[in-house]
């Protein structure tokens, strides 16, 4: 596709019969146009849908393939010649529009790492074993910056032919996923393409504050249970700490919920 | 501006805290050359402290167990967040009674003066392989800084820090609730830390001393070599039992029991 718009945020998110991505993606919209009234978001989905949070909606190009499987479209479908794409179920709790001088000066770059919502780097790698296994890159494909470029054009080939291929593919891996996860074709992607050329790991950015439990130190499964959180007009407190960037809330139905 | 250390001690009926601050004024003196307040509830022997402030401290009363006592001990603790209001310096230090000066470390705060400051990193001497730790309190690991030494001056952070303090005080049960506190009893500690972080916009704050904060645990024994020398004898986790030298360095003394014999022995 040939560029609409310079640079903006996309989100792709596809309803499923348990889950409604493409509101989780109107929340993360609103709250991205919280800090930056004038960015362009775009939806990327599977049906046309007509929501004034978004400056794009793009249906994906080669139809739903299932899950995770969509994601490589992502690079046929964004309208922007510099893109941020933003996973459904996160939101955007302080201004980011910073990302975008620091991440062009590569082609491409993948978030690394996460914390949790003390901002602590986090130590767990219960979510991680393949990745440690495999020797893979500490990636989360949450946050993914790219432009048109060659790099880009040949990591993304590389996450699509590993999702189309992964079946013959997990079979050289240690411990893989009995479905391909996007945050492991990522990394394999990254390994292909060269990891220095996508991944920025010592940079404190783009990166995730992740609330799921073996990151957060929650009992049970469910943090919106189980911890005080306050989600005001300009300000997300977990515990009373305030939160910074990227929020993967995990728990896709909470905002849904707390509309209710 | 005025500079000077501030230090609050309650007598009980086993612990000598005014003795120790008055052992510890004159450390304070001989390393760093400055003033020292007292905030107690009854007036010292004279000629000690350089300024003495009486409260009450009738209400203010805990049992709390300590291990070097293997007893329940009255505990006076909750006036400190008062401390911002009682000093009568522009610039304090606020130590415990049982931090022990053998040096002018603490001198670098006097110099830098950071509108407040005290430690998140400590360290055991006698088990310094575990490496510095940063404390965390409640159910979901709260990060916890320490109380025992308190630099601050009087500007609108440190206000703001000291009122929230208070305020987790007088609604302890509250704030137990919110960070899943299992200890009844209320921890200077831990109001200290729940209040700079809300005073700091609900983010962690930038308020660490930069250096690691030397504890001697309760278990462990302290005894006096010279003026600034001391020996700590403790029993390593295989059961035998060691001791280390420490010369011309700052310590949280924790073994109440083992310092106040030290200071009334002049071992």
């Amino acid at each position: 596709m040939s560029p609409k718009d310079e640079q903006g945020y996309l989100i792709l998110a596809v309803n499923t019969a348990e889950t409604d991505y493409v509101t989780c993606a109107v929340k993360l919209a609103q709250s991205l146009r919280r800090f930056h009234q004038h960015c362009k978001i775009c939806l990327l989905t599977d049906k046309p849908v007509q929501l004034s949070e978004f400056d794009y909606v793009e249906i994906l190009p080669r139809g739903d393939l299932g899950g995770f499987h969509n994601d490589w479209q992502c690079w046929l479908a964004s309208p922007f010649h510099e893109t941020i794409k933003l996973e459904a179920d996160m939101l955007i709790t302080s201004p980011i529009d910073h990302w975008w001088h620091l991440l062009r000066h590569r082609d491409i770059v993948i978030s690394t790492g996460c914390r949790d919502f003390y901002d602590n780097t986090s130590q767990s790698r219960f979510y991680r074993r393949a990745h440690d296994s495999n020797s893979l890159p500490d990636v989360y494909n949450a946050v993914t910056y790219w432009r048109i470029s060659e790099t880009a054009q040949e990591f993304w080939r590389w996450v699509r032919i590993i999702f189309q291929e992964w079946k013959n593919i997990r079979g050289v891996l240690k411990f893989p996923d009995q479905d391909a996860s996007t945050d492991l074709v990522y990394a394999m992607a990254a390994d292909c393409v060269g990891r220095d050329k996508v991944i920025m790991p010592f940079a404190s950015y783009p990166r995730i504050v992740h609330m799921k439990r073996h990151v957060v130190p929650i009992q049970g499964t469910d943090w919106t249970q189980e911890l005080v959180w306050e989600n005001l007009d300009d300000q997300l407190r977990i515990q009373t700490m305030a939160q910074w960037g990227c929020v993967h809330y995990h728990i896709k139905d909470w905002l849904i919920r707390e509309q209710q | 501006m005025t500079s000077g250390v501030l230090i609050f001690a309650f007598d009980n009926a086993d612990i000598d805290y005014v003795g120790m601050a008055a052992w510890s004024a004159g450390n304070i003196r001989r390393h760093l050359d400055l003033p020292v307040a007292l905030v107690t509830d009854r007036e010292p022997p004279s000629g000690v402290f350089d300024r003495v402030i009486v409260i009450p401290a009738g209400s203010n009363a805990h049992d709390r167990w300590f291990d070097d006592f293997n007893k329940c001990v009255t505990w006076h603790n909750t006036d400190r967040c008062d401390a911002l209001a009682l000093t009568p310096w522009e610039y304090t230090i606020m130590l415990d009674a049982d931090y022990v000066v053998a040096s002018d470390t603490l001198l670098s705060l006097i110099s830098a003066k950071p509108c407040l400051a005290c430690h998140s990193r400590t360290i055991d001497i006698a088990r310094p392989h575990t490496g510095d730790i940063l404390p965390v309190f409640g159910r979901y690991n709260f990060p916890q800084w320490w109380a025992t030494v308190v630099a601050f001056d009087h500007s609108s952070y440190s206000q703001a820090v000291f009122a929230m303090w208070r305020m987790v005080r007088d609604n302890w049960q509250h704030y137990r609730d919110l960070y899943g506190i299992a200890d009844t009893l209320f921890r200077n500690d831990i109001a200290l830390s729940i209040a700079l972080c809300a005073a700091n916009g609900h983010a962690i704050p930038n308020v660490s001393i930069p250096w690691t904060l030397k504890s001697i645990m309760p278990q462990d024994q302290l005894q006096r070599l010279g003026p600034d020398s001391y020996r700590l004898d403790f029993i390593d986790k295989k059961q035998r039992n060691r001791y280390v030298e420490l010369t011309a360095t700052d310590f949280h003394a924790m073994n109440k029991k083992s310092l106040g014999e030290m200071i009334v022995t002049k071992r």
